[in-house]
């Protein structure tokens, strides 16, 4: 039989067809190239900047191992030790690891999917330069006596305005609460295009462990993240203005930060280590080359652990005095989590005792990871059991730990990829020689420096002390522990070294599939990602389907070029992975490396108090932004395109399938995560100090002012539906004019809500029921302001003709986003008048 | 049915077992630490306090509702005739979800039966 009959598309194929092809994906050249957005330059770029990250984190470690190398050191002082602990924290977390496993998430996930990009190439490319400006300039804060010193955890009130005054703490709020913002920006990237940007037939049952493991990873942020977003912003208002969320005497309570933080924290453990896991599941089954076994328990792991993580906050808080029952709640779940963790183990092990492990330099990292996460995760059981946390809390047995556990668990994993997918990336393998020396010098040095830790907090010695007297029994531990650390250090040179010598990324060709892998980003291609997008009928489909790299080179599958004439992929259904229709992406542009940087400039002019200019840079981000949105939505400017074998798929859709109301959904969710939060900090307030609130309703405005802002809002969404109803019918003038009348009513509302309050006298310093009310307000009223950013855009495109019945995802997602805006303002209203009428 | 509709369905119903793990967790602390606050644990009822009636009710009502999501999926998997790779992936998933649910409820419930409240 003809082979060609076997394919959606004939070979041989146009000779035009793949040049076109290389044309419209290659990336600018000049000064331009900063404007790149092709998932594999970007995606290098990010993983860099991270590994920048690491490096610099990892001296401040190494300064930090020194001053502890003998008792009464005196080569760095109190505070400058409490910066460098502090920066070497925040750094580590905040700073490399997210940013390293979301880096890898850009850099791999499409080609992994068979996708040529990830849905949103700009919004990646936002993310990476705002992480990256925001990043550096936070970090050099060091070198100007501003970084913060109140612990990676920025505990209040010793980071609050009276124990810590000057810009330091500052550094720290809205240094991290912006960074975080970026990640987010990054995780409803993955989050679409792992659901809607996989190669045809690649249903959820044939998804690779790593796409699993990156979407529960977006879905924990999305989650998590907000909730450091409001304590930081919470804690950066008591700074400012003095509104006294944390001020015990005013009705506000420092656990409140604690339950917000840890409620982002804890599951920051997992948002680092189960990408990590993710790439074992990759790396194992390649070294063995033997199918992962447990495929389906493995899955069940990452979304368990994903899920269990948000019930283990409190564990970091058995020493505040908690009633019994509830630390026993979370002890449990604390314990509960272990059980998905112990079914990835032994799905591993299971996996390397089913083939014959090819001891490489990814499978010996692999192997040092097994080692040291085990232990970790069973000191992580010992410190669950709340007797023994009280014995342990705040010494260096809980560095041993964490150390354990993430250095472990996410750092060996991660040096294991660099080795595994540099192929990937690079026109030759890292040296396999060179390698070997990393590791062991890695493994070696990891457990020479923090193997002793357990002994050294078992015997008393408190985290974060920048000294200690001699002959209590720390000496020789501590010196241990800093000959180890340089011994990791050494290590990490010795990559260096293996970097400069062999990694040559941006290249035509690349080392390709060294290892004989079977998943799909081994697939050969270029910068337009794969020639054609195949047909998945398995899990390593470079096992299973004979000849397919050659096939998919050769563009026998989809969408072998391009017939948009610019950049495309398809878009497939969730579940079973249909194909839906072709996403026009865009090229490379100015604006989102602008909107980038003015964003970056306008939360650190305003960290040392610059304002005007930090709302210029912070009017600039905006306006750069709404240029750049202003280049999409296309409309179906082409009519449906044949990528092969008989399907014709359209080039633009709206309505429920749209990748842009899925973005825009993930957005409502990341949002009302924030709201609960929010509402979980009132309700808090109110358990602890109830004496604060108003009594029956007294000293509340008139129930006038909340039914006005409530009838407003929901009459601007009314008004929204009405437009929406227009729009079927090409009634222009009437949507335009509904768009000019329902931002007035939205604003209208806001106003009236926050006029009930002030005029009965409250101020949000009076008191800490008083800071959370104006706080719920503010927070809506940010929310007003964004939607209404969105309709005066909304009526702008129309006016301009660029919204019509077929051409509706702008109008369609602002309304989505108005509806939820004023869902959350009916029940924050609901809230803040009814309970303490209620409640008493 | 729609794709995104279908996702919606599938999703809720797949996950629907730690979707229930986690509002029983939400409710056993939250009604516990308002008790503590609030000091009205020593409520009682046929000598049984008011936090253990609480966590016991949201136990059974948890594990029950997990049970009518749980067992339809096993007859769906194991009782018909053999399903497609995915429908079958969707099942196995709901049943695990839901055994892990189970233990971690049950896990968290026990210790109202051995720890004092506040």
């Amino acid at each position: 039989m003809d082979r060609n009959q076997e394919f959606p598309n004939p070979v041989p194929r146009p000779d035009e067809e793949l040049s076109l092809l290389k044309r419209i994906w290659r990336p600018p050249s000049g000064w331009n190239f900063i404007t790149v957005v092709n998932n594999e330059y970007i995606g290098i770029f990010y993983v860099g900047t991270a590994f920048l990250f690491f490096l610099l984190a990892g001296v401040l470690a190494l300064l930090m191992r020194t001053q502890l190398a003998v008792p009464e050191n005196d080569l760095l002082g109190q505070d400058t030790y409490n910066q460098i602990f502090t920066m070497h924290g925040t750094i580590m977390m905040f700073l490399f690891a997210v940013p390293a496993v979301e880096a890898l998430g850009v850099l791999i996930l499409p080609n992994m999917q068979a996708a040529r990009d990830l849905p949103f190439p700009r919004l990646s490319a936002y993310a990476f330069w705002a992480y990256f400006a925001g990043g550096l300039a936070f970090f050099c804060s060091l070198f100007f006596d501003l970084a913060p010193k109140g612990g990676w955890f920025m505990y209040p009130p010793l980071t609050s305005y009276q124990f810590s005054p000057g810009d330091n703490s500052d550094f720290w709020l809205l240094g991290i609460g912006f960074i975080e913002i970026t990640a987010i920006a990054a995780a409803i990237e993955i989050v679409v295009g792992v659901l809607l940007n996989r190669a045809p037939g690649m249903s959820l049952d044939k998804m690779p462990i790593y796409c699993w493991a990156m979407l529960v990873f977006a879905g924990m942020i999305m989650v998590a993240f907000p909730a450091v977003i409001l304590c930081t912003a919470l804690l950066e208002l008591e700074r400012s203005f003095e509104w006294p969320f944390f001020v015990a005497e005013k009705g506000g309570d420092p656990l409140l930060w604690q339950h917000l933080f840890w409620f982002f924290g804890h599951p920051e453990v997992y948002i680092i280590f189960l990408p990590a896991a993710g790439i074992v599941s990759m790396i194992i089954p390649a070294m063995v080359r033997k199918h992962l076994v447990g495929y389906r328990l493995v899955v069940l792991a990452l979304v368990g652990t994903g899920f269990l993580s948000f019930a283990l906050w409190v564990h970091h808080m058995f020493a505040v005095g908690l009633p019994q029952i509830s630390m026993s709640y979370f002890s449990a779940a604390s314990m509960a989590v272990s059980v998905p963790s112990g079914i990835q183990v032994f799905a591993w092990i299971a996996t390397i005792a089913a083939g014959r492990l090819k001891l490489t330099v990814p499978a010996l990292f692999t192997l040092g990871f097994l080692f040291i996460f085990v232990l970790g995760g069973l000191t992580g059981v010992m410190v669950a059991v709340v007797p023994f946390d009280w014995q342990v809390h705040d010494t260096y047995f809980v560095v041993a730990h964490l150390h354990y556990v993430l250095f472990g668990g996410m750092v060996f994993p991660l040096f294991g990829v660099f080795y595994y997918w540099a192929p990937y990336a690079s026109t030759k393998p890292l040296s396999e020689r060179l390698g070997r020396w990393v590791c062991g010098l890695m493994f070696i040095g990891f457990n020479t420096a923090f193997f002793p830790m357990h002994v050294t907090g078992l015997i008393g010695m408190p985290r974060r002390v920048y000294t200690y007297p001699e002959g209590i029994g720390w000496d020789t531990l501590n010196l241990v522990s800093t000959f180890g650390a340089f011994l990791i250090g050494a290590s990490v040179l010795v990559f260096l070294i293996d970097l400069i010598l062999n990694f040559r990324p941006f290249r035509e060709r690349k080392a390709g599939n060294v290892w004989d892998a079977g998943t799909l980003e081994w697939l050969p291609g270029g910068d337009y990602a794969m020639r054609s997008i195949p047909i998945v009928e398995s899990r390593e489909p470079l096992w299973d389907q004979p000849n397919l790299a050659e096939d998919v080179e050769a563009g026998r599958y989809y969408l072998p070029g391009a017939p948009t004439g610019g950049r495309e992929t398809i878009v497939t259904s969730p579940i079973d992975a249909r194909p839906l229709y072709i996403l026009q992406m865009p090229a490379g542009s100015w604006f989102p490396v602008l909107a980038a940087f003015g964003t970056a400039a306008f939360f650190l002019l305003l960290t040392v108090k610059v304002v005007v200019p930090a709302l210029f840079f912070g009017v600039f981000a905006v306006a750069m932004i709404i240029r750049w949105a202003w280049e999409t939505d296309p409309g179906p400017n082409r009519p449906p395109v044949d990528i092969g074998g008989g399907i014709k798929l359209p080039v633009y859709v709206t309505g429920p399938m749209s990748h842009s109301r899925w973005a825009m959904i993930v957005l409502s969710i990341v949002s009302a995560s924030l709201f609960a939060c929010l509402i979980f900090s009132y309700y808090f307030l109110w358990t602890v100090s109830p004496g604060f609130w108003p009594k029956g309703g007294e000293s509340l405005p008139e129930m006038a002012y909340p039914l006005a802002a409530g009838g407003l809002w929901a009459f601007s969404s009314a008004a929204i539906a009405y437009a929406s109803r227009a729009l079927k019918s090409n009634r222009f003038w009437t949507v335009r004019l509904v768009l000019l009348l329902a931002v007035p009513l939205l604003v209208g509302a806001l106003v009236a809500e926050l006029w009930g309050h002030w005029q009965t006298g409250l101020r949000p310093t009076d008191s800490g029921y008083a800071a959370i009310v104006y706080t719920v307000v503010s927070i809506q009223g940010f929310f007003v302001a964004v939607v209404a950013i969105m309709g005066l855009y909304t009526f702008a495109r129309s006016a301009c003709g660029l919204i019509n019945r077929e051409r509706r995802a702008t109008f369609d997602n602002t309304m989505l986003f108005w509806h939820y805006t004023v869902i959350q303002g009916l029940i924050a209203l609901a809230v803040v008048h009814l309970s303490p009428r209620f409640l008493g | 049915m729609g794709a995104a509709l279908r996702f919606v369905i599938i999703t809720l119903r797949m996950l629907s077992g730690v979707l229930i793990w986690s509002i029983h967790f939400g409710v056993i602390y939250i009604f516990t630490a308002l008790a503590c606050a609030r000091q009205f644990q020593d409520l009682s009822w046929l000598g049984i306090g008011i936090v253990p009636w609480i966590v016991a009710i949201a136990t059974v009502m948890a594990v029950a509702g997990i049970l009518a999501i749980l067992v339809p999926a096993w007859r769906n998997l194991y009782h018909h005739s053999p399903q497609p790779a995915t429908p079958a992936f969707i099942d196995w998933m709901t049943i695990a979800f839901g055994g892990l649910a189970l233990l971690a409820i049950i896990l968290e419930a026990l210790p109202v039966m051995l720890v004092p409240i506040c």
